[in-house]
């Protein structure tokens, strides 16, 4: 009986925790009309340093005096491109705007899972007016315009010490297994990255071909066709492919310091590591760091035989607020908030136009056009031409954030996109990349069985000490004792 | 039914809480163990587990990591457990206080320092597998310390004087009387020290820098890569698997034995 009631009560207490949860809930959605769940990277938006305030306060009272109601914005963060992803589908409408990148863009589409924007031009007015060319092309092309609008971009490639690593050492994926960099590398600890890595060395000689034969002065390779070529290669999942990525991978797991996410901008500064496969964001962040605290320069490179463009864009799930949403895109798509962001995180907006380029012409990564090295770096692909010139800065340090921020016509030409993976190709990859972080087994089990060895030469000698073999002989006048 | 507020009721907020959230999540975990993606029933998870190089790789480097760091602690645990409780020295609580204080501070935060002491030291970039048996002896040091220190301590001294008087040397007094009388100690020690050195991924990817990947990891793979199945698989059979090593060395007895178990710690 009194068994029957502690349950009852167990229950009961349950049922409570469940029902008050459920309440929440549904004062949340009561609110619904006025409240903007975002969901975010970590580390991915400006903060006044003044004033603490992040740029979503700001929204908020900016909203807030323009059409005069109070709103919530519910800001959260997450780490990974997947962990978002499943919180969407176990928990459909939690967020009314996300920020993934590229490929989980295009799988989140493909599963229809995503609401359209309204046209540009109302919903997005700020987007519409300065937004890169090249973002809007980019994305025109690809048929994700509707879907999303592009908040940061940038390229994959290796953030190198110059006291230690040539530019020609680090400008190719060759790199990760140099042996002469052994223990000064890192690899991703994310899969989809170091797959494409994988990729870059299993390729390298059939990517630096076509490369050469795309730079060189009389190629016969057109621009398109080196797009082609390059996107249907990096994005190769074939049995074989996999096969020589998991080669390569565990040669480069074998060079490598360490597997990272965030530590390697650190590790890089204090000279623990060289070589830093990175995110072109994080690049920037890791030469500002070193630059101010530990007086270490630090470069960027892209490997030559081509790269990743990546971008993370705003997108609305299925049964989003899309009017607080919009509006929230929009405000941070103001040439002034996006000025804001990338200060404070170190990656590149999509966002062009005047007051950005002036913003880069002045900033400490440029210098001015009688410097004695300045070189002219041309960025009239990504802001269109500024006041009828074209958008030209100078720049007296190559390789560093400035052509990590915003990398020349050049550089982009050899860079592509990353397509998703469905389900099936996914557990493939996933494996191998388990299998590469696994090592190697039978150093385990050569492990296990010396210690099988030493485990029962100490039963013996444990069982012969308990004969008394090792005990001394006993004394006159004394009986031993077992 | 009457229902009358007796001593018995008080375990019931305590009852909901494991109702709530251990029983509950287990059965979460089974219903992911034996599905698969789409939800339909299987055991494939389990198959997987032992035809899969990457799980029979991290079982592999679990176990060994475990034993090999288990075997250090209860080498370099018992002389000083020992010394602590059987010398008589007056100072000896305040000695094992030394002994727990690290234990005080969040063990990340004093991994990280031995992070950047081992890279002094220029240790970091050597053998990842040696830098995480070091950091697993070290956080656990005092989970074999603690319950062979109780253990000792409560030693009744004449039995040691009876095996001395009656002519047995000290190796032989030490094997045939102390160690026997020690054993729940040992075996509790054992248990606290190998078992979470199984899953303490935090250490590996510290010190190891993630260049070894041992269960606990695999299985944060496998939930991140969104293979929940083979994730709450894993987790089910390590689970099985410490139930039986409990079940091995006795911890399931409710007897006197058990009483030294964890005793001083919890």
């Amino acid at each position: 009986m009194k068994k029957t009631v502690c349950l009852l009560l167990a229950a009961l207490l349950a049922g409570a925790c469940f029902s008050t949860l459920a309440a929440c809930k549904k004062d949340a959605t009561e609110y619904g009309e006025l409240t903007l769940r975002i969901c975010n990277w970590e580390d991915y938006i400006s903060e006044d340093e003044e004033t603490g305030k992040t740029l979503v306060e700001e929204f908020e009272e900016w909203y807030e005096n323009e059409n005069n109601v109070d709103i919530k914005v519910e800001y959260s963060t997450f780490g990974t491109n997947e962990i978002l992803y499943n919180n969407l589908k176990i928990n459909p409408g939690i967020y009314d705007l996300v920020c993934p990148s590229d490929y989980m863009i295009q799988k989140m589409m493909s599963e229809n899972m995503l609401e359209k924007f309204g046209n540009l031009e109302e919903s997005v007015p700020n987007y519409e007016e300065y937004g890169s060319p090249y973002m809007k092309n980019l994305f025109e092309t690809n048929g994700w315009e509707e879907y999303a609008v592009p908040y940061m971009w940038g390229t994959m490639g290796y953030v190198y010490n110059p006291e230690f690593v040539e530019y020609d050492e680090a400008a190719t994926w060759k790199a990760a297994i140099n042996e002469k960099f052994k223990n000064k590398t890192t690899l991703k600890d994310s899969v989809r990255d170091t797959y494409f890595l994988g990729v870059g060395l299993a390729k390298t000689d059939v990517l630096g071909r076509m490369s050469g034969d795309y730079y060189a002065e009389n190629g016969t390779l057109s621009s398109a066709d080196y797009q082609t070529f390059l996107r249907d290669a990096f994005n190769d999942t074939t049995e074989e492919t996999v096969e020589k990525v998991e080669k390569m991978l565990k040669q480069a797991k074998a060079n490598a310091f360490s597997l990272e996410v965030d530590e390697g901008k650190n590790d890089m500064a204090t000279g623990k590591v060289w070589l830093n496969f990175a995110w072109s964001g994080d690049a920037v962040f890791a030469m500002d760091e070193a630059e101010e605290n530990s007086d270490t320069v630090l470069c960027y490179a892209v490997p030559l035989e081509g790269s990743n463009i990546w971008y993370d864009g705003w997108v609305m799930p299925k049964g989003a607020n899309k009017k607080l949403a919009e509006a929230f895109v929009n405000f941070v798509s103001s040439p002034e908030n996006a000025c804001k962001n990338m200060d404070f995180i170190g990656y590149t907006s999509a966002i062009g136009g005047e007051e950005v380029f002036n913003r880069i012409k002045n900033s400490d990564y440029a210098c001015e056009i009688d410097d004695e090295d300045a070189e002219e770096i041309d960025l009239t692909y990504f802001f269109g031409e500024i006041n009828g010139a074209p958008a030209i800065v100078y720049c007296n340090d190559p390789n560093r954030q400035l052509t990590a921020q915003y990398p020349s016509e050049e550089i982009t030409a050899r860079c592509t996109v990353m397509e998703y993976f469905d389900d099936e190709t996914n557990d493939r990859i996933n494996s191998m990349w388990n299998r590469v972080k696994a090592g190697n087994v039978w150093l385990y089990v050569i492990i296990i069985s010396a210690i099988a060895v030493v485990a029962a030469a100490a039963v013996v000698i444990i069982i012969l000490a308990k004969k008394g073999v090792f005990a001394k002989k006993v004394k006159k006048g004394f009986t031993k004792i077992n | 039914m009457k229902l009358r507020f007796s001593r018995k009721h008080l375990c019931i907020p305590y009852a909901a809480f494991l109702a709530l959230f251990v029983i509950a999540p287990i059965i979460i975990m089974l219903y992911y163990a034996f599905t698969d993606r789409n939800g339909a029933f299987t055991v494939m998870n389990f198959g997987r587990i032992f035809s899969d190089v990457s799980t029979i790789s991290a079982i592999l480097t679990s176990v060994s990591v475990a034993i090999i760091t288990t075997v250090i602690c209860l080498l370099l645990g018992y002389p000083v457990a020992y010394i602590l409780a059987r010398s008589g020295l007056k100072r000896a609580p305040t000695l094992l206080i030394l002994f727990i204080t690290p234990m005080w501070i969040n063990f990340v935060l004093r991994l990280n320092a031995l992070k950047e002491f081992f890279s002094l030291i220029n240790l970091l970039d050597k053998s990842p597998y040696l830098n995480t048996v070091i950091g697993m002896v070290y956080d656990f040091l005092p989970f074999m310390i603690l319950p062979l220190y109780t253990t000792l301590i409560k030693m009744d001294n004449s039995l040691v004087e009876a095996s001395q008087d009656l002519g047995a040397n000290k190796v032989t007094t030490f094997i045939n009387v102390i160690l026997p009388l020690s054993m729940p100690g040992i075996i509790s020690g054992i248990t606290m020290v190998f078992m979470p050195t199984m899953t303490n991924y935090v250490i590996s990817d510290i010190l190891g820098r993630s260049q070894i990947t041992i269960l606990g990891k695999l299985i944060e793979n496998h939930f991140m890569q969104n293979n929940w199945n083979m994730g709450a698989a894993i987790s089910m059979f390590l689970l099985s698997a410490m139930f039986v090593f409990t079940w091995l060395t006795g911890g399931f007895k409710s007897d006197s034995e058990g009483v030294a178990r964890g005793s001083g710690l919890w």
